[in-house]
Order: C-alpha cells, then sequence, then structure tokens
C-alpha cells in the first residue's frame, strides 16, 4: 500500500481541515496560520512523487550580508533537531532564501500520521521563523 | 527489537562481520572501508522504534579556521540531496538520515543506508580536497 495525495485528502475532509489547495494530482500546498500570529501565513508545499513524500517551505528572504549566520543557524537546527533539514538557497536575483525539507516513505504510511506530520512541519516553520527573528 | 536483529544479521553479511559493531541496545556501528581495507568513516544505524531508524556518519573533523567553508558546503549539500543531512557536529563533518517506515521489509532500510553510503562516497574525496 503507497498512501496518495487522495488519501491524505479524504483525511483532511475528515478532520474538518481546510487550509489547503492541491495542484494537479500530486501536489498541495498547506495554508496553516501561525498560532501565535494568525495573519501570519508560511505556505507548505507538498510533492508526492512515487514511493516518496517531500515537503518543503520558505521561512524567509534575506541578503547577502546574513547569508553566514543564516547558515550557521541552519547548521545548528540540522545537528539537533530530527527529521527536518535546514539550508540556505540563492536565487537568481542573489538574495537568499531560507528552507526547511522533510521527506518521507510511502509505502504502508498511514494517512492519519502523514496528516499529522505535516502539520507538526507546518509548525516547525514558525518555531524556525522565529528563531530568524530572535538571532537578527 | 526484531527489526534491529534483522539488520545487524544483514550489515554482518553485507559489509563482513568483523566491521559490524552493537555499540548499545539497538545500535550498531558498520566501519565503512576504502578498496584497500583503510577505515574510511563510522556509520551509526540507531532504531528508536521498530518504524524510526536513525543513521548518522562521521566524517572528518573539521579545522576550526575553516569552519565558515565547511558550514557553507554543508549548505551547498544539503539543497542538493533530498533525504540526506549534512552538519557540523562538535568539529566534525557529518552525515544522516531519519527514517520512519512502516513496511516491514527490511530492504527498504539497507536501501536507504546504500543511498546515504553512495551520497558520502561521491561527495567525500571533494570535501577532503
Amino acid at each position: 500500500m503507497v498512501l496518495y495525495l487522495s488519501d491524505i485528502l479524504n483525511e483532511c475532509l475528515f478532520r474538518g481541515f481546510t487550509a489547503y489547495e492541491t495542484h494537479g494530482e500530486t501536489m498541495m500546498t498547506l495554508t496553516v496560520p501561525d498560532e501565535q500570529f494568525p495573519d501570519n501565513i508560511l505556505p507548505v508545499l507538498v510533492e508526492f512523487q512515487g514511493e516518496m513524500l517531500s515537503a518543503s517551505a520558505v521561512v524567509v528572504e534575506i541578503g547577502e550580508s546574513a547569508y553566514l549566520p543564516a547558515v550557521w543557524l541552519c547548521n545548528r537546527l540540522n545537528a539537533s533537531t530530527r527529521w527536518y533539514k535546514h539550508f540556505v538557497q540563492e536565487l537568481e536575483n542573489g538574495s537568499f532564501q531560507v528552507c526547511i525539507a522533510r521527506d518521507w516513505v510511502l509505502k504502508e504510511f498511514p494517512a492519519r500520521v502523514c496528516f499529522d506530520q505535516l502539520i507538526e512541519f507546518c509548525r516547525h516553520v514558525y518555531r524556525v521563523e522565529t528563531e530568524l527573528m530572535t538571532e537578527e | 527489537m526484531e527489526r534491529f536483529e534483522q539488520m545487524k544479521a544483514a550489515c554482518a553479511e553485507r559489509f563482513g562481520a568483523d566491521r559490524v559493531q552493537e555499540l548499545a541496545e539497538n545500535q550498531l556501528e558498520i566501519a565503512v572501508v576504502n578498496d584497500a581495507g583503510e577505515a574510511m568513516f563510522p556509520v551509526y544505524a540507531g532504531f528508536h522504534t521498530e518504524q524510526d531508524v536513525e543513521l548518522s556518519a562521521i566524517l572528518f573533523q573539521v579545522p576550526e579556521a575553516d569552519a565558515d567553508a565547511f558550514m557553507a558546503q554543508c549548505n551547498r549539500l544539503n539543497t542538493q540531496y533530498p533525504w540526506v543531512k549534512f552538519y557540523v557536529d562538535s568539529g566534525y563533518f557529518c552525515a544522516g538520515m531519519d527514517l520512519l517506515l512502516y513496511t516491514g521489509d527490511l530492504e527498504d532500510v539497507m536501501s536507504m543506508l546504500t543511498a546515504l553510503l553512495q551520497v558520502i562516497c561521491v561527495n567525500l574525496p571533494g570535501l577532503l580536497g
């Protein structure tokens, strides 16, 4: 049994969860607001790729002067936090984005667990945003 | 833990029993060697539960003077590969992945271990200069 996007959509329906948009048959964006600041919404892109699932989010865009401190923060989070990968991605315009990603194996993966972990991913994005703002 | 025992046996068969050691309960260490049989780096596999597996490798010590450069390398690699996480921890360049596997198929764990080792081996020469 491999988990599909349709299974997660069913789980969303079952939970009464509506903070998402779908894009085709394999992608969705979660738009879960920050619990502390509900007007703040950082979208999470979720992609079903065969037997693998990936989620990713952009936390914030930064300039070149903030690149190295952000890389060090990402490293500290990577060394101390399981499940999530934190990194700084360079854009074509010369600025940078602090990003978070996580991957799952979809074989035999229960939809309810997947849903819970996607929501937890959304929460983690806001925790990292808070840390970044604290470090500035 | 059944899956841990299975993995221990599979790793002993694949890498050689003399290169696999049970460090603690549900944690094993694999000594990865090169073609000449020389030790390269250790890989650790830890089972937090039957489904939750943590793989990690300690690759080399990072000179303090080059910390910024190696941080940037970690970051570059983290943008390049899914699953594998590169980081510097306590002065050591490390790589690892966290797996949540609900399948009962040991081959799923072993294939991810293989993928981790492949990513490391492809990039290690460039990192060591």
